[in-house]
């Protein structure tokens, strides 16, 4: 084993780790209650309020066929909301650095994007786009566009004065400070932003299932997250929680690491 | 004619402070002249005056034909590119192709990083990094290199082993040098004539020819008429800061 990789897993793996451990272990006496012998020192909770790790891995077992279709199509959804939002966001913000009279007028209405909450206009996606995929990627979209635009033109704009200076003594052209200077200066913010994002979309997309869920047979988490809540089905519900985590979890670390690989040799700590 | 001249340059910023006041100076070409003044006298103004990135409220200028180059006071690296790449870039953007990487090899060599050429500039000490950004103004073949304070960020070695080195590219290459610094002795011993600055407004109190003959070793540092030299350099910056007071 490389120093660096031991050095990723005492650093990085154990710390997190050793933390949800302990965190099982206060959740499992949460609901089991403490005892020694005849004192009780903790009653515990009903099953029917929060119900043992051991209960929701039960259920988790139970149910995984349901849980995997729902997590992979809540995850195309968020995949699709976010790869709209990369693109789309990377094209305004390229817009936005080219005028700062169209930056000027339009980001208002950008960070509209951020502040809208999704919930209170959900039910208008579904009446113009209909329940289904395009809802939900369309509500994936609009949570996840504001951070690829904001982090986006920040890159393509600040750039270092004397950088800007160096391409105006070599009577550099517009396209040559675009391709040769704004544009890579642009890749890490861009990946910030990517980062950031792709939680979202997570988000955005179980927003949206809870509304314009798949009708009939195959649903989302989200759907399945509502579904569940009015059925007592309480360690289904806490197994669909996490499902939703760990596919945002993952969606961030995939992001995480294509960024770690692609600028590996660029930045001092990258 | 190949010289660069100077003629009466004012610079009044939008903000109302006179950067710099009835400018005049002349260096041949070829030549080596250090601007040496405290900071906020507009030494940096004056370079951005002779590079053309603004323009003077008054006055006018004449510069000697031929490519121009400007060494930053910070590397100004593009992190992503390599060494190699960094130095290609002035090619690059005057699209002169031509024999590009030999040229970028022929100046890695000179500066001393063949060996460097594909690590990127965050893997580089600050003085190699200043190395690599001298490397990039020279790769043109300018015939007038402005430099703003290029070592002041470096240590007292580096700094004294950098200014051998950029000698020794100047006697090479034989451009016109005009070498900002605030560092009394790095004047004396690179220039062949030194205006000292004064400030509030910017503007030329003294000049001093520096008699010394290239090319200059490092043991002139310790001889005594180079001490003198200093002395006399740092006296008048004094005075002529004393004397901007007075009139303040
Ligand atoms: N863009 C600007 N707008 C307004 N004032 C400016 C601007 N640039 C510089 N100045 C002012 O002009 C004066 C000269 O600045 P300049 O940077 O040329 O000084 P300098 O001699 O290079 O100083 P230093 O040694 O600190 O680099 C300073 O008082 C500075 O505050
Ligand atoms: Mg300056």
């Amino acid at each position: 084993m490389t120093s660096h990789s031991r050095r990723f897993i005492t650093h990085y793996l154990l710390p997190p780790l050793a933390l949800f451990i302990l965190f099982l272990v206060a959740w499992h006496f949460y609901a089991a209650g403490i005892r020694f012998g005849e004192t009780v020192i903790w009653k515990g909770t009903p099953a029917y309020f929060v119900p043992r790790p051991s209960a929701v891995w039960e259920a988790a077992r139970e149910g995984r066929e349901k849980l995997v279709t729902a997590s992979l199509l809540t995850a195309s959804g968020a995949l699709a909301g976010f790869g709209a939002s990369t693109l789309i966001g990377a094209v305004i913000a390229f817009i936005f650095s080219q005028s700062l009279l169209i930056q000027r007028a339009a980001y208002p209405y950008a960070i509209f994007l951020q502040t809208v909450p999704i919930v209170a206009i959900a039910p208008l996606i579904i009446l113009w786009f209909g329940s289904g995929f395009t809802a939900i990627a369309i509500s994936a979209f609009i949570v996840s566009l504001f951070p690829i635009i904001a982090n986006g033109t920040h890159g393509l704009t600040a750039i270092d004065p004397q950088a800007m200076e160096l391409f105006a003594i070599h009577r550099a052209t517009r396209w040559q400070k675009l391709t040769k200077l704004r544009i890579p200066n642009s890749i890490p913010h861009f990946v910030t932003g990517m980062r950031t994002s792709s939680g979202l979309s997570v988000i955005g997309a179980i927003v949206g299932e809870f509304f314009a869920g798949f009708p009939g047979e195959k649903f989302g988490l989200g759907y399945l997250i509502y579904q569940t809540s009015g059925q007592q089905k309480i360690a289904l519900l806490f197994a669909a929680i996490i499902c939703s985590t760990l596919l945002g979890l993952a969606i961030f670390a995939a992001v995480g690491i294509a960024a770690r690989l692609l600028l590996r040799r660029w930045v001092r700590g990258q | 004619m190949n010289s660069l001249t100077t003629q009466s340059l004012s610079l009044t910023f939008p903000n109302g402070v006179e950067a710099l006041h009835d400018v005049s100076f002349s260096c041949g070409e070829s030549s080596f002249l250090s601007l040496l003044g405290p900071s906020g006298c507009g030494k940096s103004t004056l370079l951005r005056i002779i590079a053309e990135l603004i323009k003077p409220t008054e006055g006018s200028l004449q510069r000697p034909a031929g490519e121009l180059s400007f060494v930053f006071q910070a590397p100004t690296l593009l992190p992503w590119r390599t060494v190699r790449k960094n130095v290609q870039l002035p090619l690059e953007l005057s699209r002169n192709t031509r024999e590009a990487s030999e040229r970028v090899n022929e100046m890695l060599e000179l500066v001393g990083l063949r060996q460097f050429a594909n690590a990127y500039p965050h893997e580089l000490s600050g003085g190699m990094q200043m190395r690599v950004s001298l490397a990039r103004a020279l790769v043109t073949r300018p015939r007038l290199l402005l430099l703003d304070e290029p070592f002041g960020a470096l240590d007292d070695i580096t700094r004294q082993r950098l200014n051998e080195e950029l000698l020794t590219l100047w006697q090479r290459d034989k451009f016109t040098a005009v070498f900002v610094t605030h560092n009394v002795s790095e004047a004396v011993f690179l220039s062949q004539r030194v205006l000292v600055m004064t400030p509030r407004p910017g503007r030329i109190h003294e000049i001093f020819d520096i008699p010394f003959a290239y090319p200059r070793e490092r043991q002139l540092r310790a001889s005594a008429e180079f001490a003198q030299l200093c002395g006399a350099l740092s006296n008048s910056i004094n005075e002529g800061h004393e004397h901007a007071a007075a009139h303040a």
